[in-house]
């Protein structure tokens, strides 16, 4: 083997501690292959890919949170102030609008012209694409779409929650993409959702029919595809690449169109961070584990974030909750 | 994995990312936070496929990008970030081995010690990697080979090196643990950042 073997062999294998050490031993101690193990790590590192995924936009709130610290504490602050205070507010809508502009980014470069929509929290947008397909968009969302279709098909790009309901052109199938699903349609009334901040993707079909693909990478469930029928919802969880089909009612539960939220089964967590980008504002909980699991309960488009809160406390009746301007503190009662 | 896969990874123009780089070094936060969400995901698959520990990786990957961000003034003059970040993360994993070299006193323990039952393909990897281990050391200046032998075929301590060739154990450990200097000429900005 030569250097660049021997270095390519290690990164890619994992071995005992002694050949571990041996290696660290050699790497740092052999001062005549310097240079060779300089340009093979080059080009380990040319060729190293990063996903940005959960853990990266945690660490990015770790990030966010000790810059902050510091420049304050360093007495740096003088003069961005407004960015401390933005740090300070959700995570939500800042990622979005980075990766937002991160896939803006990647599609400019193939040199169609796109339009992207992002509707802020606490708001629902409706539009209508070229094609007269008819979209509406849920609080939280960015969606980014050609200005003009291809002749053989019709592709948007989701981050967030929107309802579908595609105009027929059966030689250009509507596809939905998002970061861990895509679903392709004809014609057909769907809802898809893929927040960048929740543990699951998932789509729920209302009308005719549509197949969805796991395109989320390396999970057990890659590249699987599945055709759904009317009134079914396919969920996918991102950790496990476990996929979940089951019926439901499609129009009732599409109808956060209509302002109303309904959840069947949902935990806590993703109550939270629903009722976050309906009313625009921060909850912060910890311990949401702690608030269980499964949640059946329909909040009504005219419900008050007070109403709203006091009806899942009456649910849970674990928690007490207080507001301040735009943050809400949830604590969970023993 | 498809190309077409709508998996979120950053792209940046070398244009882009020199005027992201400006802008950091500004103060703008945004910009920051662009090369991080560019570069960390990378970085951290990178030094763990060293170091092999994600968590520890992902603390390195927090730090550079922690003292990257209070350093921001000097780093305006960066001509390519994806190259200092690599000479930073080098530097960190090369750091790493160091420290974890000393602290397990790894001449007595790990180095020679017989292979474990491990399998025929890490085995063969070890082999070689020993006979690089001892070629090196055959071509060490004499005082440090010396050590190395008196450690390795006469199986003393740092202890008793110590006494023998009458240095101090410092000295021993230096040794046989501290890479060379030549090896850890690292420029000016990367000082900077890790303060030595």
């Amino acid at each position: 083997m030569n250097i660049e073997q021997i270095i390519r062999t290690y990164f890619n294998s994992h071995f005992s501690d002694a050949t571990r050490r041996k290696f660290a031993w050699w790497l740092v101690n052999s001062p005549d292959e310097e240079k060779a193990k300089e340009t093979t790590m080059e080009h380990i590192w040319e060729e190293s890919i990063g996903r940005i995924d959960m853990q990266t936009l945690n660490d990015l709130e770790g990030l966010r949170s000790k810059m902050k610290y510091n420049g304050m504490e360093s007495g740096n602050a003088s003069g961005r102030r407004g960015y401390w205070l933005a740090a300070a507010a959700v995570a939500l809508i800042a990622v979005t609008a980075l990766t937002t502009y991160l896939i803006h980014s990647k599609l400019m470069t193939s040199g169609d012209e796109f339009v992207h929509i992002s509707v802020p929290n606490g708001q629902t947008r409706q539009l209508y694409l070229e094609d007269s397909t008819s979209v509406t968009i849920n609080a939280g969302t960015t969606l980014i779409y050609p200005r003009h279709f291809s002749k053989d098909k019709r592709n948007v790009f989701l981050i967030g929650e929107a309802n579908f309901d595609i105009m027929k052109d059966a030689a250009r199938p509507f596809t939905v993409e998002t970061q861990s699903i895509n679903v392709t349609a004809l014609g057909t009334k769907f809802d898809v959702q893929a927040y960048p901040d929740a543990t699951t993707a998932s789509t729920t079909l209302e009308e005719g029919r549509t197949q969805v693909e796991i395109v989320e990478p390396d999970t057990k469930t890659s590249g699987m595809k599945y055709m759904m029928t009317p009134n079914q919802n396919l969920t996918f969880h991102r950790g496990s690449g476990e996929v979940a089909l089951t019926e439901v009612n499609a129009k009732r539960r599409l109808s956060w169109e209509k302002g109303n939220l309904i959840f069947e089964g949902e935990d806590f967590k993703t109550i939270l961070q629903a009722l976050e980008r309906k009313y625009n504002v921060t909850i912060i909980c910890e311990h949401t584990e702690r608030m269980g699991g499964e949640y059946y309960v329909k909040f009504h488009a005219d419900e008050s974030l007070t109403e709203a809160l006091d009806i899942l406390n009456k649910l849970s009746h674990h928690f007490t909750y207080k507001q301040e301007e735009n943050t809400v503190y949830i604590t969970p009662v023993k | 994995m498809c190309a077409s896969m709508p998996q979120i990874f950053l792209l940046m123009t070398d244009s882009e990312e020199i005027k992201c780089v400006k802008e950091f070094a500004q103060g703008n936060s945004r910009a920051f936070e662009l090369l991080f969400l560019h570069y960390q995901p990378k970085l951290v698959a990178f030094i763990d496929g060293f170091i092999k520990d994600n968590e520890e990786a992902r603390d390195m990957s927090q730090d550079i990008f922690l003292r990257l961000w209070e350093k921001r003034l000097e780093c305006g003059e960066i001509k390519s970030f994806k190259a200092f970040l690599f000479k930073t993360a080098k530097f960190a994993i090369y750091n790493y081995f160091d420290h974890q070299l000393v602290n397990s006193k790894f001449v007595e323990q790990m180095l020679f010690a017989p292979i474990e039952t491990i399998s025929a393909d890490e085995s063969l990897f070890a082999k070689e990697l020993q006979e690089l281990i001892d070629f090196t050391v055959k071509n060490m200046p004499d005082q440090r080979r010396r050590i190395f032998e008196m450690s390795r075929n006469e199986g003393l301590s740092n202890d008793e090196i110590a006494q023998k060739l009458g240095i101090s154990k410092r000295t021993v450990e230096n040794h046989i643990t501290t890479a060379l200097a030549a090896i850890r000429k690292i420029t000016g900005l990367a000082i900077l950042l890790f303060g030595c």
